[in-house]
Formats: structure tokens, C-alpha cells, sequence
């Protein structure tokens, strides 16, 4: 059995989601004794072999720029090519926006089954059984998956990144896409921000700030802590917050730890707690595993 | 223009979160049953929109699921819709459900499938990219707008840290989330006009499924909430450096 792991990148910069899915597919490969291989669609500003200090061996890589740019069904083309030739695989993604792209084209292509939302690795002592979360992170869910080939999407933030000493052998693939069914026209992203959906940590506030106009001293902690922002569901709504900055957590990302403003916790309160007094600031560490 | 609208029948936001049959089922006791909002609220929504602008456009809507969807079924015609078609089959296995999906979208010919982002029971975010494979179509997945021209769809959708406008051809698989389409509430006109539109039951195409589940879990409870004086910031700095360890 073979562990192959999608490389995901952006602007010639592996995801830290990606690197997360690599140390995850290396110690998947470690738990079934066999290695990992990483598959790389376009180009990298960096030498791709360094990613071998994430533990993986090999990466099949198809250094074309025309591949820079996401199209799903061609990259699953490929993907499932390459793993198809391999006989029974692991393949791993990262369940980022990517990953959910195209994770489940390939899934379909192979007729493999496939767990996206994974927060753990496999079960292996009685068949092949991932973790997930479910119910929008009010429950775990524990699935058997039941084909030769399995497609797992792990969560972001759900595994550490391990990095260690180690290149990786750079094997030339091969490929000659189609012309793309779907054309990029134009693409803007935020900077000086973290992403939602690449941050460790998080700072949140609600309606208990009154207004944008107090969102300064969220921003001004974020920063200080390399956090990412984001604000409750009623704030979002409010437009207090642009929306692609300041999302629920919950939505996209699995955040290890948070730290609320007291009107969030109104909203959670802990057992046996009185709602916070006015002015008033809580943290709470969450446990890890758990949606936020 | 033929569209197919993907709905699902997912427990309410509130419901209580519990398992019978020794954690392998989930218990519907009291469980109040909902369109799966991001199925009722964007890509439906967005459907309709699109017939109220091109009137010969036909909406379908399509379930996989038991006698007990009926009601979600007829919800989501009061809002909108021509007619249903609901799959009777009860499966948690998405390549099950793409398959089912799949071979109603190929018979029907439709130009246009919309899927919901993810269903809020199982989060799974994969139908749309799975019937899309099996139908050899384009996808373009987390929209947060769809605008049509003719047979060519521009779409943005979310990615990293921004935006990404996309364009592409008919016919084509997209998955809705927020900023697709602005909830509606059905109006007494169409709620009344759901009760006679049609709802065809087909049986599914054979198929194995590819994934089972095993057992659910809750989780631990949450560790208690720490209040610090608002006049104490050194306080927080201290048990978010030394406790949260979060620098």
C-alpha cells in the first residue's frame, strides 16, 4: 500500500495546510509501513525536494505553470491517474478549499471512499476507520473506509506540523492537461491578514463591542499574537466585519485555541456560570478535537 | 435552461446532538427537521432568481431520501420550484448519494446542478464535486456569487484570504454558500401551491456503498469559562502566556 499526499499551493507558497497534510501522510505511511509520496501540480518558488523534511520520500511532480491555477477536474484527472497506477493507496488532502474541490472529483473518478473533515489518523486495527467531525462540530463521527483506494481530508489545524532533516526525491510527471473548462478571469486576496482558514489561533469578538468602531482592540490582539480575526454570526450579519476576514471559526477552520470577547460566551456559557458582568473579559481554551 | 437544486432534510441548528442504537445512529427524538440552509437559503434562492429572470427556465429539486423528506420536500417547493423528484433511498454514503443524483441529472439533461456548500449534519462538502465527476462536468465550488449570461456563468468563489471570479460553460456543477442568494420566506401563495406541484419517487440505481459509519461520539465537556476584571489586563496577558499558551 502507498500513501501519496496533494500538495497544495498558492503564489509559489506550500499551504501551511498542506504541511499539515504532509507530516499527517508521513505518519500514516510510518503506521502502515510503507512511505510517502507527495503529488505536486505547478510550480514552487522554493526547491520542492526541501519538502522531504516533512517526512515524505518521493513527490511526483508536474512542474507546468498552467497547473498554478485550480481546475478541479483536470487536477483530479491527474491525480487519479498517478494513484490509480499504484494500486491500493492512502491519498491524502488537505480539507482546505482545495481539498473540497477536489478531493471529491478524484474520489469519484477512483469509486474510492473518501472521509473529508478527518481530525485524526486511522484506526487500522480493525480495518481502516477515520475520525471526523460532524454536526458542525457537536459530535465526532468515527467511518470504516471500505475500497482499496481511500481518500482522506484532513482538517486544517487538526495535526502538527512535524518537520525533521531530509530531501525528497523529485520524480517528473508527466502530463498533458486539457484546456481548462473553467478560466480564471481575476482573483483578490487580503493582505497583512491571516486567513481564517490558515490560522493557529483566533481572536473573536461579538456584539459586546458595541460597534466597528471598537473593533481596534480585537485587531490590535490579533496582531500582537499573529492571530487571525473573527467575529460572531450577529456581527457578521451586521456587516460590522468584511466578510472574508472575519468568519465564524466554526465554518471553516479548526482552531486549537480561541480567545472570546464576554459577549461571545453569552452564547456558550459554561455550566453552572452567571453570564459575565459588563466589562468583564473571559478566555476559555478549548479542548483540542472540538469545532469551534 | 433546465437547473437541478440538490436539497437535503438536516436536524435544526438547536437540536439536541444524541445517539441510540449503542452510538451508531443518531436520534431523531425531538428533533425539529429543516432544508439544509445552505441548500434552502443560496442555491435554491439562486435558482429561482434565475427562472424569475428567464421564465421558460425549468427548477427542479432533488432529494435522496425516505418517505419522511416528503415534508422537507414540499418546504422547499413552497419557495420555489416546478416540481421534485426525490430518490427513495436513506444513505449516509456520498458516493451513494452522487450516484443517485448523477443518473437523475443525466436522464433529465439539466444545464445547471447547484448543491448547498456542505450539509450542517454531516459536512461532508462533496456531493457537488462527486456528481460533477460523474457527469464529466465542470465544477466551481464555494460560490459566493453566480451571475449568467446566455449559456456562459461567471462565478466568484472563495479562496485563501480573497476572491476568485471564475468563468465557464454550461452545462456545470456549483456548490452555494453565503452571498449566492439572500434567504426567502415562502409566501401563502406558494405554500399553497406546493401542496399540488409534483413529487416524483424514483428507486435508485444499484450501487455498493463505499464508506459505513461505525459509531459516533460526543465530545468531552468544556473546560469552565475564566473571568478576568476588565481593569486587570496584565491578568489576561498572564494566563494567555502561562495557561493558553498562545504566545
Amino acid at each position: 500500500m502507498s500513501v501519496f499526499i496533494y500538495i497544495d499551493h498558492s503564489e509559489g507558497h506550500v499551504k501551511k495546510a498542506s504541511l499539515e497534510a504532509l507530516s499527517y501522510g508521513a505518519a500514516l505511511a510510518a503506521q502502515l509501513k510503507t512511505t510517502a509520496e507527495g503529488i505536486l501540480l505547478g510550480t514552487l518558488t522554493t526547491d520542492p525536494a526541501d519538502l522531504g523534511k516533512y517526512g515524505i520520500k518521493k513527490i511526483h511532480h508536474a512542474a507546468q505553470e498552467s497547473l498554478n491555477a485550480l481546475d478541479a477536474g483536470i487536477f483530479a484527472k491527474i491525480v487519479a491517474d498517478l494513484v490509480s497506477a499504484a494500486g491500493d493507496s492512502v491519498l491524502v488532502f488537505s480539507n482546505n478549499l482545495t481539498g473540497k474541490a477536489v478531493a471529491p472529483r478524484v474520489a469519484a473518478r477512483l469509486k474510492a471512499a473518501l472521509v473529508t473533515g478527518a481530525i485524526a489518523l486511522p484506526d487500522t486495527t480493525k480495518g481502516f476507520v477515520v475520525r471526523k467531525t460532524v454536526f458542525s462540530g457537536k459530535a465526532f463521527a468515527n467511518i470504516s473506509l471500505n475500497t482499496p483506494i481511500k481518500v482522506i481530508a484532513l482538517n486544517p489545524n487538526a495535526y502538527t506540523v512535524t518537520a525533521g532533516d531530509g530531501k525528497a526525491e523529485l520524480v517528473a510527471l508527466t502530463v498533458t492537461p486539457p484546456a481548462p473548462k473553467v478560466r480564471v478571469l481575476s482573483a483578490t486576496t487580503a493582505s497583512g491578514h491571516v486567513p481564517l482558514t490558515e490560522a493557529e489561533l483566533v481572536v473573536s469578538g461579538g456584539r459586546g463591542l458595541k460597534g466597528p468602531e471598537n473593533w481596534g482592540m480585537v485587531e490590535e490582539l490579533a496582531t500582537l499574537l499573529g492571530a487571525a480575526t473573527a467575529c460572531s454570526r450577529p456581527v457578521a450579519d451586521a456587516h460590522w466585519r468584511p466578510p472574508q476576514r472575519t468568519r465564524r471559526p466554526n465554518r471553516h477552520c479548526h482552531c486549537t485555541q480561541s480567545v472570546y470577547s464576554h459577549r461571545d460566551l453569552r452564547r456558550h456559557p459554561a455550566p453552572g456560570r452567571s453570564e459575565p458582568e459588563q466589562g468583564n473579559c473571559c478566555y476559555q481554551q478549548r479542548p483540542r478535537g472540538a469545532l469551534l | 435552461m433546465k437547473i437541478l437544486v440538490c436539497i437535503s432534510k438536516t436536524p435544526d441548528t438547536t437540536a439536541k446532538i444524541a445517539f441510540t442504537n449503542n452510538n451508531t445512529t443518531f436520534s431523531g427524538d425531538g428533533v425539529q427537521w429543516i432544508i439544509n440552509p445552505y441548500d434552502e437559503w443560496y442555491s435554491l434562492v439562486r435558482a429561482i432568481e434565475l427562472k424569475e429572470k428567464d421564465p421558460s427556465a425549468v427548477v427542479h429539486l432533488i432529494t435522496v431520501g425516505t418517505a419522511d423528506t416528503d415534508p422537507i420536500i414540499r418546504k422547499a417547493l413552497a419557495i420555489g420550484g416546478d416540481e421534485a423528484i426525490r430518490v427513495n433511498l436513506d444513505s449516509h454514503d456520498p458516493y451513494t448519494i452522487a450516484v443517485q443524483i448523477a443518473e437523475v441529472a443525466r436522464q433529465g439533461a439539466y444545464d445547471l446542478v447547484f448543491t448547498g456548500k456542505e450539509t450542517i449534519d454531516y459536512n461532508g462538502s462533496a456531493i457537488g464535486g462527486m456528481v460533477a465527476e460523474l457527469l464529466d462536468l465542470p465544477y466551481i465550488s464555494l460560490a459566493t456569487k453566480f451571475e449568467l449570461s446566455g449559456t456562459t456563468a461567471t462565478v466568484t468563489r472563495e479562496i485563501e484570504g480573497g476572491d476568485e471570479t471564475d468563468e465557464a460553460a454550461l452545462p456545470l456543477v456549483v456548490s452555494c454558500q453565503k452571498g449566492v442568494a439572500e434567504q426567502r420566506i415562502p409566501n401563502m401563495k406558494g405554500i399553497m401551491g406546493a401542496r399540488s406541484k409534483p413529487l416524483k419517487v424514483v428507486e435508485p440505481v444499484a450501487t455498493e456503498p463505499l464508506t459505513s459509519i461505525v459509531s459516533f461520539e460526543l465530545p468531552p465537556a468544556k473546560a469552565g469559562v475564566r473571568l478576568v476584571p476588565a481593569d486587570q489586563p496584565e491578568e489576561l496577558i498572564r494566563l494567555l502566556h502561562e495557561e493558553a499558551r498562545v504566545f
